[in-house]
């Protein structure tokens, strides 16, 4: 069965958001890291401070349906609810142990 | 929803930069200038093969991971960059490998995955390996310890947290939610041997142990055994 690691990129705080979506639609687990990012829209602070927003990276390892079930309740459940997006990136996996 | 694939030509690869603490702001800026689409990072720690050094415990060294994703035609170009200015073909400068992505999604842009579908069927050529293993808090320097006795790199160790979806009440509160992260990278040879070892020693076979997830490497740099620079390895 071929698998991808989920790297789903959330601002602070939504990770748990992100992962009750995911397990409603059959991921069975997820790992959270605490991460700062680079954004674009962020505006360069003052006295050449930078900005670097605070994210969560959440690893979801899941199936092919599965993934796509996750992207598509993600972005249901982000459209409406939050200011700040994120972003999901899918790498393929070669090998899974379990 | 239909999913939608990815205009002709065009792929994504994930930028993985290992390099000391202090440097990762630095790199941030740089991939920003550059004009990078999305950039994070993160610390973790990593460790020295030294047996002095691990007598008197010294062995630790900070690390940050910096996570970029590049379009595919521009990887090349932004490999020489970095390596222009942070000297990853350098011994102990760091590493830099990129691994390519199969779908990509903004979260309020897009309604579905765009997929890729050129690298969709999983290769298994790849010269390296990036060994990704989730497991419970203090079992990542065991990993380690494993893989260095095995005679492999060691790893970087990232703090994390986890949960899992199909555990009963009770069983909830054993499982520590403190998770450590490990990531190695290694030949794609010696990446399925360690596999087998972890899989025998930590019992990943069991569950509410750990994952082990295996991902094709398919550029590096800065990658050194014994001193020389192994061959930098091509798509």
């Amino acid at each position: 069965m071929n698998y991808f690691m989920n790297l789903v990129i959330v601002p602070l705080g939504y990770a748990d958001k992100a992962i009750t979506a995911a397990n409603e639609v059959g991921a069975t687990g997820a790992t959270i890291l605490r991460a700062r990012g680079a954004d674009h829209s962020a505006k360069d602070g003052l006295f050449s401070i930078k900005i670097e927003p605070e994210e969560e990276i959440v690893l979801i390892v899941a199936t092919k349906e599965v993934t796509g079930a996750i992207c598509n309740k993600i972005h249901a459940e982000f459209e409406k609810n939050s200011k700040r997006g994120g972003s999901i990136y899918i790498l393929p996996v070669q090998e899974l142990e379990e | 929803m239909v999913n939608q694939e990815m205009p002709n030509g065009m792929s994504y690869s994930l930028l993985a930069i290992i390099v000391n603490r202090g440097k990762g702001s630095k790199i941030l800026g740089f991939a920003r200038e550059m004009g990078a689409k999305d950039a994070s990072c993160f610390f973790g720690k990593g460790t020295i093969n030294n047996n002095i050094l691990k007598m008197i415990e010294l062995n630790e060294v900070a690390k940050e991971i910096i996570l970029i994703v590049v379009p595919g035609e521009r990887e090349t170009e932004m490999l020489d960059r970095l390596n222009e200015k942070f000297h990853f073909d350098r011994p102990n400068h760091g590493i830099a490998f990129t691994m390519p992505l199969s779908g990509i999604l903004k979260i309020k842009r897009d309604t579905s995955i765009k997929w890729n579908n050129c690298s969709l069927p999983v290769k298994n050529q790849w010269d390296y390996t990036a060994l990704f293993l989730v497991v419970d808090k203090g079992k990542g320097e065991s990993v380690v310890r494993i893989s260095q006795e095995a005679g492999y790199y060691g790893g970087t160790i990232i703090k994390a947290r986890g949960s899992a979806s199909n555990l009963n009440i009770v069983l909830d509160k054993i499982v520590e939610p403190e998770k450590e992260a490990v990531l190695m990278l290694m030949k794609s040879k010696s990446a399925h041997q360690l596999a087998v070892l972890l899989r025998e020693e930590l019992h990943l076979d069991q569950p509410n142990t750990g994952v082990l997830v295996k991902i094709g490497v398919s550029r590096t740099t800065g990658l050194f055994q014994n001193g020389r620079q192994d061959g930098e390895a091509e798509q």
